[in-house]
């Protein structure tokens, strides 16, 4: 799994952090989001909704991302 | 085109400057609006009697008795004064409210707990629909419901009422499609209105004229100190009610069909572009659009290079970090958020507004990913 660390990051930041990943990586099927952002949680899960991919919450900064398993969300 | 109407042209922001009917008085709404209207000669006579054609305007077009409307000068006290004013009647268990009503009201509702009143908040789904629900536990009689008919962030309508008692939030109304809504019809006919709240920026009056509106049949005491037992009007101007008036007037007597098209064409349009989230359907001259992996505040600075200005909502943007808890309550993205606000004198720069949001969201995404 790979991480993606974005301690301290701001909204949009983590989000698009987390995009550029995926799309840098297209073999990698789970990433691990670290964010302490407060809009991550509200928007892990409209991208979820918007792109199919799923996410669980570990911890309030931890979010583990998995590709397109059609947007099962946290 | 005249010089007016060119500076509103391309603004699609909330607040636009004054509008002609407005500009075209507004000397006369300072140098005769600020006289004494207690005075029985002179200006202060005649405003007396501009203040009595306010008054009747205001009743008229949103169907309210001429003696429950009372002018407040500030939204949050216009808020408190109407909820603290109810709970501390003590005829009321709970208020219910819901994610997306405003945080100057949230703020007293969780003000109203001094006088032993509960909050019970409602939940909304995604297309904006506040889901009151039937919680057993609640006496519904003695349940005042907050209840905002219009979100001012999306635009979004309620389009059915919730039972008992209720506060109506009106300060995001549309004055155009106002008069088909039921919370129109409910002011005109019920007695469950308790109070209800407008601001006149709704239907492009100036910033800072509030409307509280409390039903005489209902059960209210002043929250604040006061030796009088009639309301005080809290600093409200009497040029910015004259203005509101006027405007008001201006307002309901245009036609909303460009509007209405305006607003579908951005959403048909605006679909094309991928990874984007649209609040709502039908939101009339409002619209709010999220997209993924754009930063508001850069979209906004690019859109006004090409004179473009709209707003960026509280969602995340330099000035305001944290989420737009209007947004987030409709699961909708919080990022990316620019809000547009149509008028008749912005309409014709909506097909070039489009392409120039295209333009910069694709090419912003190009430079980020």
């Amino acid at each position: 799994m790979r991480e993606i660390t974005c301690l301290g990051m701001k909204c949009p930041l983590p989000i698009i952090e987390l995009s550029k990943a995926m799309k840098k990586y297209p073999s990698e099927n789970a990433f691990l989001l670290k964010s302490d952002d407060v809009a991550t949680l509200p928007d892990l899960r409209a991208w979820s909704r918007m792109t199919g991919n799923s996410v669980q919450t570990i911890d309030a900064e931890s979010f583990e991302i998995r590709r397109g398993t059609s947007g099962q969300s946290l | 085109m005249s010089p007016v109407t060119a500076d509103l042209a391309k603004n699609f922001q909330d607040l636009a400057p004054f509008s002609p009917p407005i500009r075209e008085n507004l000397e006369t709404f300072f140098t005769q609006g600020d006289s004494d209207p207690r005075s029985i000669f002179g200006p202060g006579a005649e405003n007396s009697i501009r203040l009595e054609a306010s008054l009747q305007t205001f009743s008229r077009v949103l169907a309210l008795p001429p003696e429950s409307i009372h002018f407040i000068a500030d939204r949050a006290l216009a808020f408190t004064l109407s909820i603290l004013g109810h709970a501390k009647t003590n005829e009321f268990t709970t208020i219910r409210y819901s994610a997306v009503d405003k945080k100057d009201a949230i703020a007293a509702i969780i003000e109203a707990e001094q006088f032993g009143v509960a909050r019970s908040q409602s939940n909304v789904d995604l297309t904006g629909s506040i889901r009151f629900g039937s919680d057993p536990d609640l006496d519904l009689g003695k349940t005042l419901t907050l209840f905002q008919i219009r979100n001012g962030e999306t635009g979004i309508w309620q389009t059915s009422l919730p039972t008992g008692p209720l506060i109506l939030d009106a300060t995001s109304l549309n004055p155009r499609a106002w008069g088909t809504t039921l919370a129109r019809e409910l002011l005109g006919t019920s007695s469950f209105w308790q109070s209800a709240i407008f601001d006149a920026t709704s239907w492009g009056g100036p910033r800072g004229l509030y409307i509280l509106a409390l039903n005489e049949r209902a059960s209210w005491r002043n929250p604040l100190p006061t030796l009088d037992p009639r309301l005080p009007k809290y600093g409200a101007s009497i040029p910015l009610t004259l203005m509101s008036a006027v405007k008001l007037e201006d307002e309901v007597a245009r036609d909303s069909s460009r509007i209405d098209k305006a607003n579908a064409l951005l959403r048909q349009e605006l679909r094309n572009i991928e990874e984007i989230d649209l609040a709502g359907e039908s939101t009339g001259d409002r619209l709010s659009i999220s997209l993924l992996n754009v930063p508001a505040d850069e979209l906004m600075r690019r859109l006004a290079i090409d004179h473009f200005l709209v707003d960026s909502g509280s969602a995340c943007s330099a000035s305001e970090l944290a989420p737009s808890h209007v947004l987030s309550a409709m699961g909708l993205l919080t990022h990316g958020n620019i809000r547009i606000r149509l008028r008749d004198e912005n309409l014709d720069s909506v097909r070039p507004l489009i392409s120039s949001i295209a333009t910069h969201v694709h090419s912003l995404r190009n430079e980020l990913l």
